[in-house]
């Protein structure tokens, strides 16, 4: 074995590296797109669409043009879902640039909403004003979402799409954060597996 | 994005000459060769010839490749792979990778000094092609030295207009050519050691600047911001000497190019080059004992090369302080200092106050204040500063360690001279706080930012040690420190930092306001012209707007707000206005948001109202004077179609 190990060279590292990783990437995508396909068979797992008035809104007003404004620093939108929840997209224009947009979350057996369990919504690239909540299949009782943290803004939402349904190829979106991911942890295990191999084969030099 | 690339292939081309010429350790080249580019179009800015430096440097790279490239033509593939080491290929892929995000993204500058000097300059530098010492703007800090400006303007030297993205381009060429400083030590068979150190240095600015879970993006590679330049650069300088094992000049002749050009970054990197300069002294004593500087040998010949580095840094001093003074005609030591006094003053009488007394009130207050902060105010991912200044105690004790005999003299004098290093750099910035910042000093308004600067660099010190003692001490232990302490970083960086939180997860949405700021401008900007003198109103605006209008309409000035108190009834109120026009010759108007107190007071002198004014909308009035007293004569009202 440690002559096998001698003849590991730095470019196989390399190789096997990338490759593993990528297989590990369409693995997920698989394993992820059949938990999600069984789950929504089984009727656990449901799309649903609501709007803001679906919500309890404490911090903002409602204009007569359909708008809201929010009227202090923390304003907050509640419901109660009980349900697995995978993901939240929804549309919101806003006047000015609404900072950290906070997603909170309450599962069986919470008292209220804490920190230690807070999602941050993400702007989904290329879709002007929406914005996306990776919830990752967890079972919640109920969410409140901070859409802003200034007092003043104008907001106009659009459509909150609670586990919409996405097709085949969308888990295997690759993004910039992929692709950096990529390069950090080939470099990483590569060079973590090179040392490796340098102990095994004492090659002290 | 073709100019960014000529750039970026001057800059390769000059560190491979430079590489074969002088038989320097390939990684430390594209750094040298950088700030020597950088350098000779300084010299050029500052004599009012900023084309011609920029036409010399580009002479010079291809004039050296094509001199090293004859000269090494029977064997001109071996050099070229002994060039791409570790490091080099690592800041090549780095460059380019950053160069197709950034020409797809696009991204704007948004921070707000970004829009009142460190973007603006680097605007007013390209439009103007001439240092903006020259003429009059709206600038503030227009006595900050030109290095950052001059280095934007130089990836974007072909373009036609000004473009946003290549200088955050050209500031992260400027950092991987540091990280790639830092794998030095390096050859090919240690590319493992070399990513860890690249990966590190690449982590380091986030692990300071991000120091709590957030969902917003930290914009570290895509600011304008000084702080980390003058860490990273101040950090390389001794990256570069410490690794080069030379033992002659060349080991200090490599670094003048750097120390010049950390000396133009800011002031402060001019105390960081002092900084610098008394690390690599006092490692000169002890771990090069038998230094040569041509002819010279022993101590002599340390302090020779002491004295040289020393002449490049108050040069590029005194350099910037004759042209402040010709051009500007100020006096560069009265520059920075309160009104009362000037910057050498506030050194000597802080001093005076801070070792003697008696103490003002302020001066004690802010002196407990920064010996508490080093224990109460979060600096880092890992904590507060004492824990900071544990950690990097720490990776000195290592190092130590694991060094071999001239090793751990090396790692002893760099961790007391660090020490002494961070002590005269804090003390300097309790100072600052004391005679120049004025209320906002007793919060520690942005001490975070301050103080991280040399935070990483102390760290980087540290980093360096255990890097050569991976070469030369107990190696296997060194670089299981290396992967291990590179492991940490990064899950701690993992746990704060998500792809949303970095310059990846930029996205359109951040700019909204600009956008709707630049559209806004669309409308009036054919009504104003470089001679016209503008009075901007943005109704209860915290000074953002105020300053991103300053950036758009870079090539007219608008006159500062600050001073105007608006006291006392009507007429008063009018009276400080008018005296305020008169005395900056104010030939427009712009109204961004009206407000009702506005309109209560000044409605009357406009022709037309200015109800209604904001969100997409604004005006433009031409100030006319008659019988001491102004009328405002609309000229463009419009609403920006903003997507």
């Amino acid at each position: 074995m440690l002559n096998k190990a001698k003849t590991i060279t730095s470019k196989k590292i390399i190789v096997f590296t990338s490759i593993s990783l990528i297989v590990l990437f369409i693995f997920n995508g698989i394993a992820q797109f059949v938990v999600e396909s069984v789950s929504r068979k089984n009727g656990s797992l449901i799309e649903k669409r609501l709007t803001v008035d679906d919500f309890f809104c404490d911090g903002m007003k409602k204009l007569e043009n359909g708008e809201w404004q929010t009227t202090d620093n923390d304003p907050k939108m509640i419901i109660e879902e009980k349900q697995k929840i995978t993901s939240i997209y929804f549309y919101m224009e806003s006047s000015m640039f609404p900072g950290e947009m906070t997603m909170y979350y309450t599962e069986e057996g919470d008292a209220g909403f804490s920190e230690r369990k807070r999602i941050w919504a993400i702007p989904v690239q290329g879709e002007k004003n929406w914005y996306c909540i990776d919830m990752n299949m967890k079972n919640v009782t109920s969410i409140r979402i901070d859409p802003t943290m200034y007092r003043g803004n104008i907001i106009k939402f659009g459509d909150f799409i609670f586990n919409e349904e996405m097709s085949f190829i969308g888990y295997f979106e690759i993004s910039y954060g992929t692709v950096f991911n990529f390069i950090v942890y080939t470099g990483l295990i590569s060079s973590i597996i090179k040392f490796i191999v340098e102990i095994l084969t004492r090659n002290f030099d | 994005m073709l100019n960014c690339i000529l750039g970026l292939v001057a800059v390769m081309i000059l560190a491979f000459s430079i590489y074969s010429c002088a038989n320097l350790r390939p990684a430390s080249t594209p750094l040298i060769s950088l700030s020597l580019i950088i350098d000779i179009v300084i010299v050029g800015a500052i004599f009012g010839a900023l084309r011609y430096g920029v036409y010399t440097a580009y002479f010079i790279s291809i004039i050296t490749f094509s001199i090293s490239v004859y000269k090494n033509k029977n064997n001109i593939k071996q050099k070229i792979s002994g060039f791409f080491t570790p490091g080099v290929t690592l800041f090549a892929i780095s460059s380019i990778l950053m160069l197709i995000f950034l020409s797809c993204k696009k991204p704007l500058i948004h921070q707000w000094d970004e829009y009142s000097f460190w973007g603006m300059s680097r605007k007013l530098l390209k439009e103007h092609d001439t240092l903006y010492t020259y003429f009059k703007s709206s600038i503030l800090g227009k006595s900050y030295p030109p290095a950052l400006p001059i280095l934007t303007y130089f990836f974007q030297w072909f373009t036609p207009a000004f473009s946003e993205w290549m200088c955050f381009f050209a500031y992260d060429v400027m950092f991987f050519a540091c990280f790639c400083a830092f794998t030095s030590v390096f050859e090919k068979k240690d590319w493992n050691s070399a990513f860890f150190t690249f990966l590190i240095g690449f982590i380091t600015p986030y692990f300071f600047a991000v120091r709590f879970l957030q969902g917003f993006m930290e914009p570290m590679y895509i600011s304008l911001y000084a702080d980390t330049p003058l860490a990273m650069v101040f950090s390389g300088v001794i990256a570069i000497y410490f690794f080069s094992d030379k033992n002659n000049g060349i080991d200090i002749f490599q670094i003048l190019p750097i120390i010049m050009f950390l000396s133009f970054i800011k002031d402060m990197g001019f105390a960081l080059s002092c900084i610098a300069v008394f690390v690599i002294f006092v490692d000169m004593l002890v771990g090069k004992k038998e230094y040569t500087f041509f002819k010279l040998k022993g101590i002599i010949a340390k302090f020779c090369s002491t004295l040289s580095m020393l002449i490049v840094t108050f040069g590029s001093f005194f350099a910037w302080s004759f042209h402040m003074s010709r051009v500007l005609s100020t006096d560069r030591s009265d520059v920075g200092g309160s009104g009362e006094m000037s910057m050498v003053g506030i050194v000597v009488n802080g001093l005076k106050e801070l070792l003697l007394g008696p103490q003002t009130e302020k001066f004690a207050y802010l002196e407990r204040r920064f010996i508490t902060a080093l224990f109460d105010v979060k600096v880092s991912m890992i904590g507060r500063g004492i824990v900071v200044i544990f950690m990097i105690t720490i990776l000195f004790i290592v190092s130590f360690l694991l060094s071999d005999k001239i090793g751990k003299k090396r790692c002893l004098a760099m961790y007391i001279t660090s020490f002494i290093g961070f002590v005269g750099y804090y003390i300097f910035h309790l100072l600052l706080y004391v005679y120049v910042f004025g209320n906002e000093a007793y919060s520690l308004a942005s001490y975070e930012r301050y103080i991280y600067t040399y935070y990483i660099g102390w760290m980087n010190m540290a980093l360096f040690n255990l890097y050569y003692s991976s070469k030369n001490g107990k190696k296997k232990l060194s670089q299981s420190a290396i992967i291990g302490f590179g492991c940490c970083m990064l899950m701690t960086f993992s746990y704060y930092v998500k792809p949303e939180n970095m310059f990846i997860g930029i996205n359109d949405n951040m700019y909204g306001a600009r956008k709707a700021i630049s559209a806004k401008t669309e409308i009036i900007k054919d009504k104003l012209n470089s001679d016209d003198v503008v009075y901007f109103y943005c109704g209860d605006d915290s000074g953002e707007r105020w300053f991103t209008y300053t950036f758009e309409l870079s090539n007219t000035y608008i006159i500062p707000n600050q001073g105007l108190k608006f006291e006392g009834d009507k007429e008063k109120r009018q009276k400080e206005l008018y005296d305020r026009f008169i005395d900056y010759g104010v030939t427009h108007v712009v109204i961004d948001t009206a407000s009702k107190i506005f309109e209560d007071d000044f409605g009357e002198l406009f022709d037309e109202p200015m109800y209604g004014i904001g969100g997409n909308e604004i005006a433009c009035y031409k100030v006319d004077y008659k019988n001491d007293m102004m009328k405002f004569h609309l000229v463009k009202r419009g609403v920006a179609q903003i997507d």
